[in-house]
C-alpha cells in the first residue's frame, strides 16, 4: 500500500488547469468496444501516423491505451491490464509533467454505494500498479464514479464489461 | 465530448480559482470554508481519529456555491389542531319513531329453537331519520389548541344494557358432527368477511374474540361484542384495537348468516368467534 | 336503534360496567365457538364525500382537500375510497350524524365528513369526522387551522389521522421525500438534488445539475439533508440546510466520503470513507466535527444505517467474500452477519419500528428490495423489478420506497430510473409520481 504523499501536485494544480484548457479536445472515438480488446497501441512513442502529437492526450489515449477492464465485482488486474498500465508507465516516464486522475467505474449491476466503493478499489488498484512501475504517487489522483458514468448504457454483458473500467485521465501536463 | 467537459470544467475551476484570488471578498463563502491554509495532504491510512478542522484540502475553489434555493419545508407552518366532540347522536326535538333506547329485540333471545320459520327476517331497518334539527353550532375555538375534550362525557346515561352474557363454555368432548357442521358454515362465510389488518408489528399476536347473537333469520340480533378478554387486552394497544374493530366489521358485514338449520337454532343463537391471525400474519 | 345502542354500550361503558353486566344470569344454551383463521386482505371501503363549504371558495377548497385525502388513502393500499357517484346521502352538515344506513347500503365501512372554512382572518380551517358505519358513532373528529397555502398539508394530516385511527399505526402522509431527479441521456445523465411531498406534489430542485449528487438523506427534523456531491470533482458528503439553502462539506477528508446517514438523534452522521481504495465506516459528531472509525477491515464496508434506538448500526460489507448485510454495535463492536440467503445483500436500512431491516437482495439476475429481521431470520422479498435497490422506510415502518432502474435495450432504448413504493407486506407495489426520472429516495420523518 502506497501512502499518498502527494503535496507537490498541489503546486501544479492551477497551472494544470490552464494547460489542460489549451489542449485540443478531440472527441475520442469511443474506443471501448470490448474490454481487453487489444488496445495494442504501438508501444513506441511516435509509431503512429499523422497528426497525433507525441505526448498529447490523443497520443496517450490512442497509442498507449487509457483504460483497463475488470471482472464483475473484481478489482484485480490481468495480464492485458498490466500491459496497458506498463505502457502508461513508460509514457508517463517520458512526459514527466503529466499528472493523472485514475477513475474507477462500475457497471450498473451493483448497488450505488457498493459500486462507489468498488470503483475506488479499482482506481486504487490501477494507481498502485503504476506506482509499482515507478510512477510517482504524487502524479496520480483517484476518483470513483461508481456506476454513475457509464460509457455504454445497454443492459447487457457487453456493455457492462466496458463499463467496469479504470481510466487514466490526464489532468494536466500533456502536450497540445 | 467527455474530455471536453472535463477540460471545460477544469478551465472554469481555474477561472473561479483566479477569481477568488482576485476578488476574495466578492464571493461570500460560508463559514465552513476555511481560510486557505496551505496544508499538505495527509494520508489517513493509520488515522483512526480524524479531526475535522485541521486538514485542509488542496486550495481548490472551496465548495459552497450556495444555490439560490427556496427552502421548502416551512418549519413554522403553525397548523392548529383541535379535537371535535361527536355531535349529539340524535336530533332531540322529535320524540319520533326511534326515540331513545330502541326497544331491544331481546325477545329474539327467547325465541324457541323450534323450526318455526321466522316470519319476518328482522331487517336492520335504519330507522327513518328526521332531517336533522338545526344544530346548536358547536363552538370551535379556532386558533387555540383545545385540550382533548373528553369524548365520553357527552353521552347520556346508558340505557339498560342488554345483558350479553358470556355463555358457559362447552367441553371439548361435546363436539358433535352437528356443531362441526355449524362451525364450518360460519367459518366459510366469515372467511370472506374478515379483512385481516396485515402489516401490523407482531400481527400474529392480535387474537380477537367476538360474541354475537343471531336471529333465526341469520341476521344479527344485536350488535356484536368483543369478549372481555379482548377488551382488556385492547387497552393501550392501538394495533389490537384496530384488529378488534376489523373483527367487529367482519361480523357485521357477514350478516345475514346463511345455511344455518333453523331446527338447530339453539345451537347457533349465540356464537363466539375467535379471530386467529397466526396464519394470516404469515405475511 | 339496536346497533347503535349496543355499540354505544361497547364504546362508552367502561370495562367495569361491562364486567358488571356480565354477571347477569347466563343464558340457557351454550355458545357456538368458532375459530376463524383465514380471511382476506383487502382495502377498506371508505366514503369520503367532498368536504363542504359555505361559499364557493370554501367548497372548492373542501373538494381539493377531500381529493388529496382520497388519493392518500387509496395509495396506501389499505383503503378503497368509494366513488362519490354512489353516495346516497348528501352531507350538508357535518355536525349532525350521518344516516348510517345510507352508507351501509353502498357498503362503506367508514365515512369521513368534513368542512372547509375560510375564516375572517384568512386562515383555512378544516373540520372532519370519521364515522364507524356499523357502530354508528364518531371514531375521531379533528379540526385543523392553517394558512391556505398549506391546504395540502392539512389534507395529509387528515389522512394521517384517519389512517392512524383505523389501522392503529401512525400515518405517513404529511411527509416529504428527498431524492435525485434525473434527466438527460444515459451517457450524460444530469442529477439534481430535489425534494417533494410523499405524493409527488410540490417538487423543488435544490441543485441545478452541474455536478453529480447522490444518496440524500433527511435528518430527524427534516430540516437538513446529508448527501454526496461531486462538486469540484471531489466526491464528499455534504449537508444541505433547507432553511438557509446553505451547503456545507462535512469534514475535510482527504478522500471520498459517501453513503451518509444521520443518527436517530440527529447529532451525528455515519458514513463511509475511502482510503487507498478501501472503504470503512466512520461516524462524525456534528457539534464537535470529530470523527471516529467504526470498522477496520480490508473489505468494503459501506451503507451504514442506525437502529432507531441508536444502539446498533447495520451496514454492508464484502469481508466474507461477497456483499452481505451486517450488524454491529454503535461503537463498532460485535460485528455479526445477518444476511445468509443466496446471492448478495446490500443497502440495509433499519426500520423506524426497529423490527426489520430492509435491504437490496441481488440474486438470480435480479435486484429486489427485501426485509429481514435484525437477527437474520424471516427474509422476505417485497419488490418485483429487474433492478430495485436502495430502500427507504416511511416513518411508521409500514411502507418502503426504492429506486427502480429499468432495463436499457439496444441503442439505449428504454432505461431510466423511477421511484417505487411497496407495503411491508409485499402488497401494493406502485410507482411514485416524481417529476421525470428519479432515484435514491429517502423518506422524511413525520414533519413536526
Amino acid at each position: 500500500m502506497t501512502k499518498v504523499t502527494a503535496s507537490a501536485k498541489l503546486a501544479t494544480i492551477c497551472a494544470v488547469f490552464f494547460l489542460a484548457a489549451c489542449t485540443s479536445e478531440e472527441p475520442v472515438a469511443p474506443q471501448a468496444s470490448l474490454p481487453p480488446a487489444t488496445t495494442t497501441g504501438p508501444t513506441g512513442p511516435n509509431a503512429p501516423t499523422s497528426t497525433i502529437v507525441p505526448g498529447s492526450l490523443q497520443d496517450f489515449e490512442q497509442n498507449v491505451g487509457d483504460r483497463v477492464f475488470f471482472d464483475y465485482d473484481g478489482s484485480t488486474l490481468d495480464q492485458t491490464d498490466r500491459d496497458t498500465l506498463g505502457r502508461q508507465a513508460e509514457w508517463l516516464a517520458r512526459y514527466p509533467n503529466v499528472v493523472l486522475t485514475v477513475e474507477g467505474h462500475a457497471d450498473e449491476r451493483g448497488t450505488r454505494e457498493y459500486n462507489l466503493a468498488l470503483g475506488a478499489r479499482r482506481a486504487a488498484s490501477v494507481r498502485e500498479y503504476l506506482v509499482s512501475l515507478g510512477v510517482s504517487a504524487a502524479r496520480l489522483e483517484t476518483i470513483s464514479y461508481g456506476k454513475e458514468r457509464p460509457t455504454c448504457v445497454e443492459s447487457n454483458e457487453g456493455c457492462w464489461q466496458t463499463n467496469r473500467r479504470g481510466v487514466s485521465t490526464i489532468r494536466g501536463g500533456a502536450a497540445s | 465530448m467527455r474530455k471536453g467537459i472535463i477540460v471545460s470544467a477544469a478551465l472554469h475551476l481555474g477561472v473561479i480559482g483566479a477569481a477568488m484570488v482576485t476578488w476574495p471578498s466578492a464571493l461570500r463563502l460560508s463559514e465552513e470554508a476555511p481560510p486557505s491554509v496551505p496544508v499538505e495532504l495527509i494520508t489517513i491510512a493509520e488515522a483512526t481519529n480524524i479531526q475535522a478542522a485541521v486538514r485542509e484540502p488542496p486550495p481548490q475553489p472551496t465548495p459552497t456555491p450556495v444555490e439560490a434555493v427556496v427552502p421548502t419545508i416551512d418549519p413554522d407552518m403553525d397548523i392548529q389542531l383541535a379535537e371535535m366532540t361527536p355531535p349529539p347522536p340524535e336530533p332531540q326535538p322529535e320524540p319520533e319513531p326511534e326515540a331513545l333506547p330502541e326497544p331491544e329485540p331481546e325477545e329474539v333471545a327467547q325465541a324457541e329453537p323450534e323450526p318455526e320459520p321466522p316470519p319476518a327476517p328482522t331487517p336492520p331497518s335504519p330507522a327513518p331519520r328526521e332531517k336533522p334539527a338545526p344544530e346548536p353550532e358547536e363552538e370551535f375555538d379556532l386558533d387555540s389548541v383545545i385540550a382533548l375534550l373528553d369524548n365520553r362525557a357527552p353521552r347520556a346515561a346508558t340505557p339498560q344494557s342488554a345483558p350479553v352474557a358470556e355463555a358457559p363454555r362447552r367441553g371439548i368432548g361435546d363436539q358433535s358432527a352437528m356443531t362441526m357442521n355449524l362451525r364450518d358454515a360460519i367459518m366459510s362465510q366469515m372467511r370472506e368477511c374478515w379483512n385481516f389488518p396485515a402489516g401490523a408489528p407482531n400481527a400474529e399476536e392480535l387474537f380477537v374474540g367476538v360474541t354475537f347473537y343471531l336471529a333465526p333469520s341469520g341476521e344479527l340480533a344485536r350488535a356484536p361484542q368483543l369478549t372481555a378478554e379482548t377488551r382488556a387486552a385492547m387497552a393501550g394497544n392501538a394495533y389490537l384495537r384496530a384488529a378488534a374493530e376489523a373483527a367487529l366489521r367482519a361480523v357485521n358485514i357477514c350478516a345475514p348468516y346463511r345455511g344455518l338449520p333453523t331446527d338447530q337454532y339453539a345451537e347457533w343463537r349465540e356464537i363466539i368467534v375467535t379471530f386467529d391471525p397466526t396464519k394470516m400474519a404469515g405475511r | 336503534m339496536l346497533l347503535r345502542k349496543s355499540s354505544f354500550i361497547r364504546r362508552w361503558l367502561g370495562p367495569v360496567a361491562f364486567a358488571a353486566s356480565l354477571l347477569a344470569a347466563p343464558v340457557a344454551h351454550a355458545a357456538l365457538e368458532v375459530r376463524v383463521d383465514e380471511g382476506v386482505s383487502e382495502p377498506l371501503p371508505i366514503a369520503i364525500p367532498d368536504f363542504i363549504g359555505i361559499n364557493p371558495d370554501a367548497s372548492r377548497m373542501g373538494a381539493d382537500v377531500a381529493n388529496v385525502v382520497r388519493a392518500d388513502l387509496e395509495r396506501s393500499g389499505l383503503f378503497r375510497p368509494l366513488a362519490p357517484t354512489s353516495f346516497i346521502e348528501n352531507i350538508t352538515d357535518i355536525n349532525v350524524p350521518p344516516r348510517f344506513g345510507d352508507w351501509r347500503i353502498i357498503q362503506a365501512q367508514g365515512l369521513v365528513t368534513g368542512q372547509a372554512t375560510v375564516q375572517p382572518d384568512g386562515r383555512l380551517r378544516v373540520d372532519f369526522r370519521l364515522w364507524d358505519i356499523f357502530g354508528e358513532e364518531q371514531m375521531i373528529g379533528l379540526q385543523y387551522t392553517a394558512t391556505p397555502e398549506n391546504w395540502r398539508r392539512i389534507a395529509h394530516l387528515v389522512s394521517d389521522a384517519i389512517y392512524q385511527r383505523i389501522t392503529g399505526e401512525a400515518g405517513y402522509f404529511d411527509t416529504r421525500i428527498v431524492f435525485i431527479a434525473e434527466s438527460g441521456p444515459g451517457l450524460d445523465r444530469r442529477k439534481r438534488l430535489a425534494v417533494m411531498d410523499q405524493d409527488g406534489a410540490n417538487p423543488v430542485f435544490l441543485t441545478q445539475g452541474d455536478y453529480l449528487v447522490l444518496t440524500p438523506r433527511f435528518n430527524p427534523t427534516a430540516q437538513m439533508i446529508a448527501y454526496m456531491s461531486y462538486i469540484n470533482d471531489r466526491p464528499r458528503v455534504y449537508l444541505f440546510d433547507l432553511e438557509t439553502g446553505r451547503q456545507e462539506m462535512l469534514g475535510n477528508f482527504p478522500n471520498m466520503t459517501f453513503s451518509p446517514r444521520f443518527s436517530p438523534n440527529g447529532n451525528s452522521v455515519v458514513m463511509a470513507l475511502e482510503n487507498n481504495g478501501n472503504s470503512d465506516i466512520y461516524i462524525m459528531d456534528l457539534a464537535t466535527r470529530t470523527s471516529r472509525r467504526l470498522t477496520n477491515d480490508p473489505g468494503i464496508d459501506t451503507a451504514p444505517s442506525f437502529s432507531p434506538d441508536g444502539t446498533q448500526i447495520t451496514f454492508e460489507s464484502n469481508r466474507g467474500g461477497s456483499q452481505q448485510v451486517y450488524v454491529m454495535n454503535a461503537d463498532g463492536s460485535n460485528v455479526r452477519r445477518v444476511s445468509f440467503g443466496n446471492g448478495r445483500a446490500g443497502t440495509p436500512v433499519w426500520s423506524p419500528r426497529g423490527d426489520l431491516i430492509a435491504f437490496t437482495k441481488i440474486a438470480d439476475g435480479a435486484f429486489r428490495v427485501g426485509v429481514i429481521r435484525p437477527d437474520g431470520s424471516g427474509e422476505r422479498v417485497l419488490s418485483t423489478g429487474w433492478q430495485d435497490e436502495g430502500p427507504t422506510w416511511a416513518p411508521n415502518g409500514r411502507v418502503l420506497m426504492y429506486t427502480r432502474t429499468l432495463q436499457t435495450g439496444a441503442n439505449g432504448v428504454g432505461g431510466g430510473s423511477q421511484i417505487w413504493s411497496v407495503d411491508v407486506t409485499g402488497r401494493n407495489e406502485r410507482r411514485v409520481l416524481a417529476p421525470g426520472d428519479a432515484s435514491d429516495p429517502a423518506w422524511s420523518p413525520l414533519i413536526q
